[in-house]
C-alpha cells in the first residue's frame, strides 16, 4: 500500500472517529515503508482492538505498534509547589 | 467539608482515565490509599471514551465513595455521545462534585479552599490564534472559547474562599503541550483560560488534561503554575501537588 499524507491521515481519521476506538492522541508517525502508532491507551484489550480495526479498515497497509498501556501505581512523591 | 492540614492542602490529580469495563477496577488499589496522600482529589476531563451512560457509571464505581471529596470537570469525549447531562448526573449520585462554570468551597482547617471547574475550549494561543473573522464557523468556533473563558473567570474570582484552584480540561498555556504536534495547539487550550486564571486573585494551582502527549509544568503570564495531570503524561495513577496556605490574620 503506498505510504503518503493521504494514508497517513486517513490511519489518523480512522483512530479518531470510528466509534469502536476513538482515540485521537494516538500518533501516526512515517516511517521508510510502514506507519508506526505511537502513544498510550488504558489496557491491553484497546491497543489489541486498535490494530485489529485498523488491518479491517486498511488491510494492505503494514504498520509499527508502539502503543503502551499507561501505568497506574500510586505516586511515591509529593510536588510543593 | 472539612478535612486536616498543616498549613498545606494536598491536592490529587489525574486526567483522561478514559473509563470503561476494561478498565474497571485498574485505578482501585492506589485509590485505597488515597486519604493518606491527599485531602481532594480532582479529575480533569475525559472520564469516559465516548461519554455514553455506561462508561460514566465505570467511573462512578471507580472514583465514587472515596475517602476524600472528589472534584471533576468533564471533557471533550464526555460530550461525544450528547449524554453528558447523564454522565453529570451519575457522577453526583456517587458523590462525586462535578464543575461546569461552577464552585466549590472546602474548608480545609482555617482555611477554605476554592474550587472553580470548566471544561474549557480551544482557539490557540496569543499571537497564534483564531480570532472571530470570516465564515460565521469560524466565529462561532473562537467565541465559544472566549465566551467559556470569561464565565469561568467570573465562577473563579467571585468565590468566597482563601485560596483557589482552576480545574478544566483543557489547557490555558502552551507550555504543558510541549510534545504535541504544533498544529493541533488550537484544538489543545486557550490563552483566554489563562486570562481567566491570571484575573482572580490568589489562584494557588491550575491543573488540566488533554494533551496526552504534553509536559506536565507550565506557568500562565501572572505567574500561577499550571500542571497537565493527562494520565499519559504523569504515567500514575494521580500526582500529588501540595498547597501552601496562607491563613488570613
Amino acid at each position: 500500500m503506498k505510504l503518503d499524507h493521504y494514508t497517513e491521515s486517513q490511519v489518523h481519521q480512522v483512530l479518531a472517529e470510528d466509534d469502536r476506538l476513538s482515540e485521537p492522541a494516538i500518533q501516526v508517525v512515517r516511517l521508510e515503508n510502514k506507519l508506526a502508532l505511537v502513544g498510550e491507551v488504558e489496557s491491553s484489550q484497546r491497543r489489541d482492538l486498535i490494530l485489529a480495526v485498523l488491518r479491517e479498515r486498511l488491510p494492505d497497509l503494514e504498520l509499527h505498534c508502539d502503543i503502551g498501556v499507561t501505568r497506574v501505581h500510586e505516586p511515591e512523591e509529593v510536588e510543593e509547589l | 467539608m472539612t478535612f486536616g492540614t498543616d498549613g498545606c492542602v494536598r491536592i490529587a490529580a489525574v486526567g483522561d482515565v478514559h473509563l470503561d469495563e476494561d478498565v474497571l477496577g485498574r485505578y482501585r488499589p492506589a485509590l485505597d490509599h488515597l486519604a493518606t496522600k491527599a485531602d481532594v482529589l480532582l479529575l480533569a476531563g475525559d472520564l469516559t471514551r465516548h461519554g455514553t451512560v455506561r462508561e460514566a457509571r465505570c467511573v462512578a464505581t471507580e472514583f465514587g465513595n472515596l475517602a476524600v471529596p472528589v472534584v471533576a470537570c468533564l471533557g471533550n469525549h464526555d460530550y461525544h455521545s450528547d449524554q453528558q447531562d447523564e454522565v453529570t448526573a451519575i457522577l453526583r449520585d456517587a458523590g462525586i462534585t462535578v464543575l461546569e462554570l461552577d464552585s466549590i468551597v472546602l474548608t480545609c482547617g482555617d482555611t477554605r479552599l476554592g474550587i472553580a471547574g470548566v471544561k474549557g475550549f480551544g482557539g490557540g494561543f496569543a499571537g497564534r490564534c483564531a480570532s472571530e473573522f470570516g465564515e460565521p464557523e469560524m466565529k462561532a468556533f473562537t467565541r465559544h472559547g472566549r465566551e467559556t473563558a470569561e464565565q469561568f473567570a467570573k465562577v473563579l474570582t467571585t468565590m468566597d474562599c482563601d485560596t483557589r484552584v482552576a480545574l478544566t480540561h483543557y489547557s490555558p498555556v502552551p507550555e504543558t503541550l510541549l510534545g504535541e504536534p504544533l498544529e493541533i495547539y488550537p484544538f489543545l487550550g486557550s490563552y483566554h483560560l489563562a486570562r481567566a486564571i491570571d484575573a482572580a486573585p490568589a489562584v494557588g494551582l491550575a491543573v488540566h488534561g488533554h494533551a496526552h502527549a504534553g509536559s506536565e509544568r507550565g506557568t500562565t503570564p501572572g505567574g500561577v503554575k499550571v500542571r497537565n495531570v493527562a494520565h499519559p503524561v504523569i504515567k500514575q495513577a494521580y500526582n500529588v501537588y501540595q498547597l501552601p496556605v496562607t491563613v488570613p490574620a
